[in-house]
């Protein structure tokens, strides 16, 4: 190469690395057909509305208040006409305590949909992720208070509360579900048509139903709060209890 | 020559370019430092086992520790002086040898009995509450709420005295660079930062965690079948971000009530705990809870210091709990009930003697002899 054609070269590359090298204000592109698309969570118990340190009458006519209601939820896909999955979030921290996390967004490319699908609690990995290393907001940080000091995982779901038989005034009573290990893990798919498009976010809801949980039509099965009124998924613990719960959970799910 | 300023012209270029980058804006970290004069050696807390046992130290003065200020510091911890009438310093109930706690139930400070057994004083680094109610926020609170309310410390008479005293006022220079000015905060400051350093961490158990040793069958028990389960549910209140010789410092499970106080109303409890400096009425009866760290040095137990051995502590949890307002749920579901669900007088985690004497094994290897015996901790006078 001539040495005029060589400085001709190497004088525009060093303007190009310069330009690139330069730190531009961070511009996320925006193509025209993504948009936001939230899902947004809320709770119910049966035919009655749901709040925590609310009490509900159950159906044995007890009251029951709910004090804490925290869970993971993983790899929400939204599922497209054609089957395929497009990913809103990989985990995430749903506590009905903390109005912040009750809306998982994302931008989502326009399309028409048919349904959603998640994980009730954390994949295999995602529960052996490292407490300590991740900072709170974090789904991952144990400031949540859903990292399991004795196995080094993750609670996937914690529903805590109280109940009575005569009054409101003292509850007397407590349940204290605390659902996890690997073995506890489900998957859930919920069906519904809907489009992303037009400019305008799209919100879908996603309730749970508190009843559901403990005595579900769908799987049949029922947690005793009497006799069964804890566990913390130990091998200590009634081993009846943590599996009935992880299915009536992903089951308590509706649109 | 020709060819290489040919090729040496473009880089050349390219310097001159980057340097005409903008460059990005940053953040001016602001510093303090306690006197402008101040000289004192750094002294950084860390290690190893440190790092594998605690979460990061978030404390705001840990950058600003000195050799100087810590040894000031634990002289003032044993100093009689800092007391109204010379005759007790922080020391006097908090001794080394049981893990800086008292050897009595009821502490007796300068004005006669207090009402609350003085807790263990270690790893305080990371506890974001003081004293059993949780009142103070931080140790130089706490050493300033206890020196004034346990001691009688009288500012003008002690100031008077570290100021004419030749050994204090050169310690006082050395930590702080200010010679012949000894203020309140100074005082507390030292203190604070003594204790700061009064950190355990190599326990028997420590060693297991750290995979140094290995748990007996009867440890392995313990550990894993009673303390971490249900069967026991010691972890709910003992164990924080994987280091069970931690209390749960996380918001709203700091202060516990465990079943120790019999109450059929809150104006009941013979102690209100937490409540009584709240005043709010879901946290009377609620105390701290407290590490487990050197338990099996540190009796008499329980705020009230009611209990004299560990073997007391663990009938109480298998046998005696009561059913009170504010009772924790991990408690209640133990405590026993009739066929119409009402809380009988009886309850517990009805642990077998081998269960018991299993717990004790484990409570045993939460011993750190090293801390027990470090010279850095022992009186200087």
């Amino acid at each position: 190469m001539r040495p005029g054609k060589f400085l001709t070269v190497a004088i525009f590359s060093m303007l190009a690395v310069c330009m690139w090298s330069c730190k531009k204000p961070a511009v996320t592109p925006s193509p025209a057909n993504v948009f936001k698309f939230n899902l947004q969570l809320k709770a119910k118990y049966g035919s009655q509305s749901f709040a925590l340190n609310t009490p509900n009458i159950d159906s044995s006519g007890r009251f029951i208040s709910i004090t804490a209601l925290q869970f993971y939820l993983s790899h929400i896909n939204l599922i497209k006409t054609d089957g395929s999955k497009v990913n809103l979030s990989s985990a995430a921290i749903v506590d009905f305590s903390d109005t912040t996390t009750l809306t998982i967004s994302g931008n989502i490319a326009a399309g028409d949909f048919t349904g959603i699908s998640f994980g009730c609690g954390l994949d295999s990995i995602q529960n052996k992720s490292n407490a300590n290393d991740s900072v709170f907001p974090n789904p991952f940080s144990g400031l949540w208070n859903l990292y399991w000091d004795m196995v080094s995982e993750y609670r996937f779901e914690v529903m805590e509360g109280k109940w009575d038989t005569q009054d409101t005034a003292s509850f007397r009573n407590f349940l204290v579900y605390h659902i996890g290990t690997n073995a506890a893990y489900r998957s859930t798919q919920l069906n519904k048509n809907f489009s992303v498009c037009c400019n305008t976010p799209y919100t879908l809801t996603l309730y749970i139903d508190v009843q559901q949980i403990l005595s579900n039509n769908t799987t049949g099965e029922t947690i005793n709060i009497v006799t069964e009124p804890e566990t913390s998924s130990g091998p200590g613990d009634n081993p009846a209890i943590m599996p009935a719960f992880a299915d009536n959970f992903s089951k308590a799910f509706t649109f | 020559m020709k060819k290489k300023i040919l090729f040496a012209f473009p880089f050349a270029l390219i310097l001159l370019a980057l340097a005409n980058c903008k460059p990005e804006p940053k953040t001016k970290i602001a510093t303090t430092t306690v006197d402008s004069t101040y000289i004192g050696t750094k002294y950084t807390i860390g290690s190893p086992e440190i790092a594998f046992a605690f979460p990061s130290i978030t404390n705001p003065y840990k950058d600003s520790l000195t050799v100087e200020g810590i040894l000031l510091g634990r002289r003032l911890f044993y100093d009689k002086h800092l007391s109204v009438n010379g005759q007790m310093a922080c020391a006097s109930c908090h001794i080394l040898s049981h893990s800086f706690a008292d050897t009595i139930p009821l502490a007796t400070n300068v004005f006669g009995p207090n009402k609350r057994k003085a807790p263990r004083l270690v790893n305080l680094l990371w506890e974001p509450y003081m004293f059993w109610d949780g009142r103070q926020p931080t140790i130089m609170a706490q050493a300033q709420d206890a020196a004034h309310n346990e001691l009688g410390l009288n500012d003008s008479t002690t100031f008077a005295y570290l100021q004419a005293d030749t050994v204090y006022a050169k310690l006082f220079k050395k930590a702080f660079g200010k010679p012949g000015k000894v203020t309140e905060r100074s005082i507390y400051l030292a203190i604070q930062e003594f204790l700061m350093t009064v950190i355990s961490v190599n326990s028997r158990f420590d060693s297991v965690m750290r995979g140094q040793s290995t748990f007996t069958p009867d440890e392995t028990a313990a550990f894993y079948g009673i303390f971490t389960q249900t069967l026991g549910e010691c972890f709910h209140c003992h164990s924080f971000g994987g280091n069970y010789l931690m209390a749960n410092y996380l918001p709203q499970q700091t202060f516990r009530n465990d079943g120790l106080q019999a109450a059929n109303t809150i104006n009941d409890y013979a102690d209100p705990g937490r409540g009584g400096i709240t005043g709010v009425s879901t946290d009377y009866g609620l105390f701290k809870n407290p590490s487990l760290r050197n338990i099996a040095v540190g009796g008499p137990y329980m705020h009230d210091g009611r209990y004299n051995t560990l073997e007391q502590v663990l009938n109480f949890y298998s046998d005696s709990l009561r059913y009170s307002p504010n009772m924790d749920q991990f408690i209640a579901l133990h405590i026993d009930k009739d066929t119409a669900g009402n809380y009988l007088p009886t309850g517990g985690m009805h642990w077998t003697q081998t269960q018991k004497a299993q717990m004790l094994l484990l409570l045993n290897d939460l011993t750190d002899t090293s801390f027990l015996n470090n010279p850095n901790f022992k009186n200087p006078f």
